[in-house]
């Protein structure tokens, strides 16, 4: 049966892997299976070539090729009549697909041996659904409610409402912690996406989780080196990224590393990176958080459902992306804070009947703290934490965003210092590790820390 | 050349596929159901009749074929080639190989979450086509995908 491969980009998102037959110039077959057929548009497909294989050698001698897809929903069979037309190495198609392979090798450790080397476009020459491919059962409610899914790409038109609810949060949010959850929020009641996190840049080239939705507390802390990984790659190259099937890609990925270390050994070859989120993330969206060229972190959105994104989500939600990047940056700005000192003790707590003593252990190597015998943070963010605990012993109870600015010992850059970030970090990773102390925002650059019992300080060099 | 081990080193593929091609060199393929090694070192790969209209046309005109292996969950692949030395009706008697084949498909693509409609799969009646495996290939991807497997 005639059909028009616009209409199934189910067949097209890698989640169930393809067939593709060629044929050298001496007329002997060969057969393969890919993983992914990239569609283009009605008239094109590409295909990725990571290793100058028998099938790419068959498609220069020979630029005919049939390929067999399977729906990953309906198990339906489709097949295409193909020819090989050229082969990009560079562009936005070979950067779009690059990415994508880039990202799975880096998490797998593969990074700069597997890759792309070119993406193979090809002119669809006939499309067919393959009749009597599966026996004509009648399919169960539940398969009913998944067939009467729409396959292809709508829904924009009805989305705008919830993008412009989305767009009045992120502008009415007082601070950076409301639109960090608010967003998150938002993602979840009004997308149905449930597992959210927003990863914000520090300044040792590392991304930080500073806020999550669907992970529980256990999210925010996780670190994520630029260009390493999923997320670390779309920080790296600042592009979107939507990868569907993860689990196929990552096995995949991971049957070439075994290949390679049977032939080469492990050596060169990188640690896998582990996922920041679900350990079982069927799909994947990473949002670069961008504003003018700066880079302030990304947004990850991921799944359990391998549909979970249609092909409209990216550049959709590549808008909200900007709207809450331009949201962080007014909300990093140091203007309008309380410029009033706030050194001034004000009255202690109540004591409770037994007072706790939470002990600190402080490394100035690389300002790590820990809290109870436990890692709790580093870097600038511990360097804060240390500097409010001396403090606190000296009897300060409240502090300024303006007096840490103008603290030179912690190494805050003058324009744009992350701030405010920081501080969202700092008071989850209390809150999550040692919630006997906390930092309580008063107002607008202006916080407390609270402190149920006393505080013991320790410090190694 | 003789394959005489082949049944070993197909055992566990469950991911069956074959290729074709026609007088002008057009290729064809599609989903098998089964195969199955002999002592002689042939393969005898089990196609739908519903599905291999494209495939017995081409085997019938030329004989050449080609036929990829795959476990799924490892990516583990073999390919191997030849001719055809005949194809029939698959006989009652060798459903069981089908079945067997169809049971250790969904298995393992039950494992990665494919969808349960696989189970619907058209897999009889079939033909039969038994080729001589003249090249067998090393198909797992990677820097060795390509090579050629020792008889």
């Amino acid at each position: 049966m005639i059909a028009r491969p616009e209409q199934h980009f189910r067949l097209f998102q890698g989640i169930v892997p393809a067939l593709i037959s060629t044929c050298a110039s001496d007329g002997t077959p060969n057969v393969t299976i890919i993983s992914q057929v990239f569609f283009l548009d009605p008239k094109r497909v590409a295909l990725s070539c990571q290793f100058f294989n028998k099938t790419k050698r068959n498609l220069l001698e020979n630029p005919r090729a049939a390929v067999e897809l399977w729906d990953p929903v309906t198990f339906e069979a489709y097949r295409m009549g193909i020819r090989f037309l050229r082969s990009e190495s560079e562009g936005a198609l070979f950067e779009t697909m690059a990415l994508r392979i880039e990202a799975i090798a880096s998490h797998t450790g593969m990074a700069g041996v597997f890759k792309l080397r070119s993406a193979d476009v090809c002119e669809v020459l006939w499309f067919e659904k393959a009749d009597d491919f599966l026996l004509p059962e009648p399919p169960s409610e539940e398969c009913r409610e998944k067939l009467a899914e729409p396959m292809a790409a709508e829904g924009p038109l009805t989305e705008l409402r919830a993008l412009s609810i989305v767009s009045a949060r992120v502008n009415r949010a007082g601070d950076l912690d409301a639109l960090l959850r608010d967003t998150l929020v938002a993602l979840d009641e009004l997308f149905g996406f449930r597992h959210s996190m927003v990863l914000l840049l520090e300044d040792c080239g590392t991304l930080v989780a500073i806020a999550s939705r669907g992970y529980g507390e256990s999210g925010v802390g996780a670190e994520v080196r630029i260009g390493e990984g999923l997320v670390g790659k779309v920080a790296e190259k600042r592009v979107p990224l939507h990868v569907t099937g993860v689990d196929a890609r990552l096995r995949y990925s991971r049957a070439i590393r075994g290949s390679f270390e049977a032939l080469h050994g492990a050596q060169g070859l990188a640690a896998e990176v582990p996922l920041p989120g679900l350990p079982d993330a069927q799909s994947l969206l990473a949002l670069p958080l961008v504003v003018e060229d700066r880079l302030l972190g990304v947004l990850a959105i991921e799944s359990r459902d391998p549909l979970a994104f249609a092909e409209w989500h990216e550049a959709f939600l590549q808008v909200l992306a900007n709207q809450v990047a331009i949201g962080i940056d007014r909300l990093d700005e140091p203007e309008q804070e309380a410029t009033e000192p706030a050194g001034a003790p004000i009255a202690a707590p109540a004591a409770p009947v037994a007072r706790a003593t939470h002990r600190f252990l402080y490394y100035p190597s690389d300002d790590c703290v820990f809290a109870g015998g436990e890692y709790l943070i580093r870097n600038v963010p511990g360097k804060i934490l240390w500097k409010l605990l001396r403090a606190h012993a000296q009897g300060q109870r409240e502090f300024t965003n303006r007096e840490l600015r103008l603290d030179s010992s912690l190494g805050l850059p003058a324009y744009k210092d992350n701030l405010e970030s920081r501080l969202i970090l700092l008071k989850k990773r209390l809150l999550e590790k040692c919630p006997g102390v906390r930092i309580v925002p008063l107002r607008r650059g202006r916080f407390a820390l609270e402190v149920d019992g006393d505080v013991a300080l320790e410090e190694k060099a | 050349m003789g394959y005489h081990d082949l049944a070993r080193l197909i055992e566990g593929l469950s991911a069956i596929a074959i290729g074709s091609r026609d007088q002008e060199l057009v290729p064809a393929c599609t989903l098998a159901v089964g195969a199955q090694a002999d002592d002689a070192g042939r393969l005898t790969v089990y196609v739908p009749d519903a599905i291999g209209a494209a495939i017995f046309r081409n085997v019938e005109a030329n004989g050449r074929v080609a036929v990829v292996m795959e476990h799924i969950p490892t990516h583990r692949t073999v390919q191997v080639k030849g001719r055809c030395l005949e194809m029939r009706p698959a006989r009652e008697d060798e459903r069981p190989i089908v079945e067997r084949s169809q049971a250790q498909f969904l298995e393992v693509v039950a494992l990665i979450g494919a969808p349960a409609h696989a189970a619907r799969r058209r897999r009889w009646p079939c033909r039969a086509i038994t080729f001589s495996v003249d090249e067998v290939y090393e198909q797992t991807p990677g820097p060795r995908a390509g090579l050629p497997l020792p008889s």
